[in-house]
């Protein structure tokens, strides 16, 4: 080999090399960006999700089920859950007109999408734009963590019954904070995981 | 004096109240039509099983046939409060509450609103609970 086809070889190489990594950073940097945006932001939160502060949500909406934190779902979520309160999983949960207005403002305000919180991020993250899940129990963010929870600790439980019923494990839901550390599996006391 | 005046009239209004609630809610179902309300007809609709759905259905299913006892929400599992006045005495003292939970549970348990005589009586029941 003669030192020019060593130098075209070389040349051709190091451009063919720099294409490769042009074109990926080209196709991914969008995705890359979305990524660290993500992580810095994720960061900045924090851990537990807000506590429920308004009592016309308290009390309506927890008498049935705990009140939900309004952090776990994105407000189109609980704009299609307050447009549907007359068959609400085959209950009827209507209320007055200006009850359900202030609870509709309360729960947008503080929906995942607009108040931060890791879970909540992570759970929205889970959801697809086009999808506004009514349950939090069907995102896919939700079901990867419970992935291993066998039925005899929820659904054949009889202190359990429901993934719906989230203070029955996470003793501390009515606070925000959902961290596997803290579970309790209602029955299961002695258990350990 | 004033003091303990004060402190008497705070202790009798609860009673009052589920007296009042109950009795003004009694006399409008009668002014609607209804015969004299029964506790005992009421624990009867409170035992009875209705199929809505496809589903068995009762006031027992979430509430409890003892009415001073714990019950369980069938979906969410979430426990429920006693409806007896007996053990929880804030029970039968908000007229909404009531008017709300009779509306929405008649429906769910037996499929349709409860007539005024079916709610006096199943009121009349559980304010002897």
């Amino acid at each position: 080999m003669n030192r020019r086809t060593y130098w075209l070889l070389s040349v051709l190489v190091i451009v063919s090399v720099g294409s490769v990594f042009v074109s990926g950073a080209m196709g991914h940097g969008d995705e890359r960006e979305d990524q660290a945006r993500w992580k810095r932001e994720w960061k900045d939160m924090p851990r537990a999700v807000a506590a429920v502060t308004n009592d016309h949500y308290a009390n309506e909406c927890g008498a049935c089920h705990i009140a939900y934190p309004p952090g776990l779902l994105p407000s189109r979520s609980w704009n299609r859950v307050m447009a549907g309160l007359e068959d609400h999983f085959g209950d009827d949960a209507s209320l007055p007109p200006e009850t359900a207005e202030i609870i509709a403002a309360y729960l947008d305000d503080n929906a995942s999408d607009r108040a931060g919180s890791r879970i909540g991020a992570k759970i929205g993250r889970s959801i697809g734009l086009s999808e506004a899940p009514l349950r939090i129990s069907e995102t896919a963010y939700f079901q990867r963590k419970h992935d291993e929870v066998p039925q005899r600790m929820v659904r054949d439980n009889p202190k359990v019954k429901s993934f719906a019923n989230c203070a029955a494990c996470h003793r501390q839901a009515e606070s925000g904070v959902f961290d596997e550390h803290d579970v309790q599996v209602a029955g299961f006391e002695q258990a350990r995981f | 004096m004033t003091r303990v005046l004060l402190m008497i009239v705070g202790l009798a209004v609860p009673a009052f109240a589920t007296a009042g609630v109950v009795d003004e809610l009694q006399a409008e179902y009668r002014a609607a039509g209804a015969n004299a309300p029964s506790a005992e007809q009421g624990r009867t609709l409170w035992n009875q099983t209705f199929v809505v759905d496809g589903e068995q259905r009762s006031c027992t299913t979430c509430h409890d046939a003892d009415l001073r006892k714990t019950g369980r929400h069938a979906a969410t599992g979430k426990p429920i409060e006693p409806l007896a006045p007996s053990v929880n005495p804030v029970r039968l003292t908000d007229r909404g509450e009531v008017t709300k939970w009779l509306a929405r549970n008649c429906k769910w348990t037996l499929g349709r609103v409860c007539t005024p005589e079916e709610r006096g009586h199943l009121l009349e029941f559980i304010r002897t609970q």
